[in-house]
């Protein structure tokens, strides 16, 4: 960030080159633009007549029965073609007299090259200019499961996966209204990702849909491989460590999120879908909240909202009642504080963040490892040296206790983004209240609705319902989940075409 | 940006300078580990210097269970209160800390002379809660009360023990300082629980209460007048009544509630009196199966009405021959009757009132095991 002007000077922006490869569309020119590529496969064919054909594909990225049966069978059986001679051959198969599903005329090296790339396999008849591309793509990929992150118990099985037209099916299959709009752009220079956006024409917000779409234009980046590259330009405001895009693995979520007049994103080789515009309100509610009972939704969502305030707020709070305001703490359990507070050699404030680095740590070591070692690690390092630090006279219970809780009610937000941001808070917080008390407290809660307040998503405040006017029905509405029967109307902060959701 | 942006880096710098002494703003921070929480202050007069403090912190648990630490009982005379808690600091290496006192004891000669110091000191310091249970020393003083105490436990203890027993043998209310500066400030007068030392270990056991009027104690009701007292408030929680039945025996009633009105009297738009309207509900807890029949039932709650009544009138004789409103009688007229606050405000003299007490019995029910069903 601090060197962002001198960087620009040194290396300035450099234009796209058009065309990215200049070369004329033949088979030289093709072995030329994939020399020193060791899966580029050329085969030269002797068609019935004595016609030599060639046949370039890129291997890994094409099906062998695909081609065998649809392209090399009807080349050598196919009486009406033996016939045929260069140009007039070269039609004819593009009109039918080959049996692949997709057959396009290519003209220029970069569609022949984005074909080649693509699965597609590219045909070229001595005498007919440019070549014919067939679609022959592979269809290895991983099966569509369970997704590992957002798991029901009630519910859809099928989660996003990485093939793009595998997700857009899957899109499909939940919302068959043909208003569905599928609008694709081809993002990062080098990876050439292919990047969908997907809305419901006559719901989702024209502005917000032909935003995004700007958005992605705007990028021009080597590539998008993972979440961060593509979100990352998306958002209104990277000053913040709150996510402002709310992803899914799951595509019921994610239709969900269509119906309600959002817009939706997805990416090749990413396995997950990604919703906009979102509000913090949106980040806690989780996939099992339409499943369950809404009474039972509803306390869950309560307590959900509670417990952010628990992690966000009781080890700073404890900070300040053990520091500055013993007078606020009820008798007997200051008595029991002091307890075990006796012959612990630190302070509280120091106490507290150790143990809150400590449970960063722990965490972070437990998510970098496979899932049966990050269990150990989580059991020794949590209980284990927590009880022996306990036991050490290290740090008192009572902080473990108070740290621990923040922790585990940190949990209970069901995006870990908005967990991590809400973890950096608790942080900020602490400090806070080592410094000045519950005053730091108050200040620090105080920044921190400020700095959710000014946060926007493609228009919509952040901190919708609570921000934006709907006032207090709509601010229940983020902490209360009603029978869906009552749910006549999609939320108006999304700026709906048509607001009506139900009779 | 960059500027903002450094300027929060370099704050928590601002830390390392030495100059946070400098920000008076903010609160001053102290380990709760190093920390002596009193739970029990006394005030009595000084004999060198105006007041002596007397602090008693409770036994504290030295945790994990190593057992517990003997109560700490602290004493300071100095020209004022705070001065002689501030000179109680230096004399342990702990952080005497007063924001968990829960009870302030008032020696007799410190309450005679005036409640307005201590109750000022409660109201004004930074640490001190306005929930405090103000109790008086009958007869004694606080300090000596405390460290009575200290050798059997702590005054802490003890007073938790009363205030706990107090509820369940309607023997004393207790008194937060909150309430009694409301009623201070109203009109100079209210009521607090007394305390006797007792027996050879100087135990300090409920002994009625202590009226205040204009800011110092001027007498002690006890006995039937306290339970008066308890009546006329609505403050019963148990209490037990035994009537002697010529044919029948005794019974014993166990009242379990009471609701008292006070309604005042007006002759035209003069105020001439109070109606103080008692109505009492007990159990019939032992006594003969006849007790049961609907006439002897009656005659048990005429009989309850009559002692009820007995006691309330004792209590405001009292009242009036003192000329002191110790129970708010001119707020619950006022209430009463809202439209003639002024009224009663301007013409509001207890002595010179005329008040009838009425009083009513109700003897709810008994239970009847053998028969497995309420009887009454």
């Amino acid at each position: 960030m601090w060197d962002e002007k001198r960087e620009r000077e040194e290396h300035p922006p450099h234009p796209r080159k058009e065309p990215r490869l200049d070369l004329p569309l033949t088979v030289e020119g093709v072995r030329t633009a994939f020399r020193d590529c060791a899966d580029l496969s050329v085969r030269e064919l002797i068609r019935p007549g004595g016609e030599r054909v060639t046949l370039c594909a890129l291997d890994g990225m094409v099906k062998a029965e695909r081609i065998g049966d649809q392209v090399l069978r009807p080349l050598a059986q196919d009486r009406e073609l033996a016939g045929l001679r260069g140009e007039e051959a070269l039609r004819r198969m593009a009109e039918g007299g080959l049996w692949g599903v997709q057959a396009r005329r290519r003209d220029t090296m970069d569609q022949a090259a984005a074909d080649l790339i693509g699965g597609w396999c590219l045909l070229f008849c001595p005498g007919a200019k440019g070549a014919l591309a067939l679609f022959a793509a592979t269809e290895d990929k991983r099966a569509v499961g369970p997704p590992a992150g957002e798991t029901v118990i009630k519910g859809a099985q099928d989660g996003f996966v990485e093939s793009l037209r595998t997700n857009t099916s899957l899109v499909r299959r939940h919302i068959k209204a043909p208003e569905l709009r599928i609008r694709e752009q081809t993002v990062g220079r080098q990876s050439l990702t292919a990047v969908d956006v997907v809305y419901l024409e006559g719901i989702a917000d024209p502005a917000a849909v032909s935003e995004l779409e700007r958005r992605l234009r705007r990028m021009d980046v080597d590539g998008v491989l993972g979440t961060g590259d593509l979100v990352e330009y998306l958002v209104d405001d990277i000053r913040t460590a709150f996510p402002l895009i709310q992803y899914t693995e799951r595509p019921d979520r994610f239709c969900g999120g269509l119906l309600e007049g959002r817009v939706g994103l997805l990416a090749d080789g990413l396995p997950l879908g990604y919703l906009a515009p979102s509000t913090v309100s949106s980040f806690l509610r989780a996939p099992q909240d339409k499943t369950s009972n809404w009474i039972m939704a509803s306390v869950i969502l309560f307590l959900r909202w509670l417990c952010v305030a628990v992690g966000l707020f009781l080890p700073a709070l404890y900070i300040a009642m053990a520091t500055f305001h013993q007078e606020m703490i009820p008798t007997k359990l200051a008595l029991s504080m002091i307890a075990a507070k006796q012959d612990v050699p630190f302070e509280t404030v120091f106490e507290v963040l150790i143990m809150l680095v400590a449970f960063e740590i722990l965490q972070e070591a437990g998510l970098r490892l496979p899932q049966s070692i990050g269990q150990t690690v989580s059991i020794i390092g949590g209980l284990v040296v927590g009880q022996a630090a306990v036991e050490a006279k290290i740090v008192s219970p009572a902080v473990l206790i108070a740290v621990a809780i923040a922790g585990v009610a940190g949990y209970t937000t069901p995006s870990q983004e908005m967990a991590g941001a809400l973890r950096l808070w608790r942080f900020l917080l602490a400090v806070l209240a080592s410094v000045a008390g519950l005053f730091g407290v108050v200040g620090g809660a105080a920044v921190l609705i400020c700095h959710l307040a000014e946060l926007e998503c493609f228009g919509v405040p952040y901190l919708a319902p609570f921000a934006g006017g709907r006032g207090l029905p709509g601010a229940m509405r983020a902490v209360v989940r009603r029978p869906l029967s009552q749910e006549k109307l999609r939320p108006g902060i999304l700026r709906p075409r048509n607001r009506r959701r139900q009779r | 940006m960059r500027r903002s942006a450094a300027a929060l880096a370099l704050l928590p710098l601002l830390g390392l300078t030495g100059c946070q002494k400098g920000f008076d703003l903010l609160p001053q921070a102290r380990s709760l580990g190093s920390m002596v929480l009193m739970r029990t202050m006394g005030i009595d007069l000084g004999e060198t210097y105006a007041v002596r403090v007397t602090v008693s912190s409770g036994e504290q648990s030295l945790g994990r269970g190593e057992g517990s630490e003997e109560a700490l009982v602290l004493q300071k005379e100095a020209e004022s209160i705070s001065g002689a808690c501030l000179a109680m600091q230096g004399q342990g290496a702990s952080y005497v800390f007063y924001g968990h006192v829960g009870q302030l004891l008032l020696g007799e000669s410190a309450a005679r002379d005036g409640l307005e110091v201590p109750l000022d000191y409660v109201l004004g310091d930074i640490e001190t809660r306005l929930e405090t249970d103000v109790y008086l020393v009958r007869g004694a003083e606080a300090g000596e009360a405390i460290a009575a105490a200290a050798k059997e436990g702590s005054a802490t203890k003890r007073l938790e023990a009363v205030e706990k027993d107090g509820g369940l043998l309607s023997r004393s209310m207790t008194r937060a300082a909150e309430e009694t500066l409301e009623d201070l400030l109203e009109n100079g007068d209210t009521f607090l629980p007394a305390l006797a030392l007792e027996g050879e270990d100087r135990e300090m056991d409920p002994r009625g209460y202590g009226l205040v009027r204009d800011w110092a104690l001027v007498d002690w009701i006890q006995g039937e007048e306290a339970h008066g007292a308890e009546l006329l408030l609505s403050e019963v929680e148990a209490d037990i009544l035994e009537v002697e039945d010529p044919e029948l025996g005794k019974a014993v009633l166990r009242v379990v509630d009471a609701k008292t009105k006070v309604r005042p009297v007006f002759r035209g738009e003069r105020l001439v009196g109070l109606t103080v309207s008692c109505r009492v509900e007990a159990d019939l807890a032992e006594g003969a199966e006849e007790f049961d029949r609907l006439d002897r039932r009656s005659w048990l709650e005429q009989a309850m009405a009559e002692r009820t009544e007995r006691r309330i009138r004792a209590l405001l004789e009292h009242c009036q021959r003192l000329e002191g409103d110790f129970f708010q009688l001119e707020g619950m007229a006022q209430r009463a009757m809202p439209w003639k606050k002024r009224t009663i405000a301007e013409q509001w003299d207890l002595g010179g009132l005329d008040i009838r007490v009425e009083a009513q019995g109700e003897i709810l029910r008994r239970y009847d095991v053998s028969v497995g069903r309420e009887k009454l």
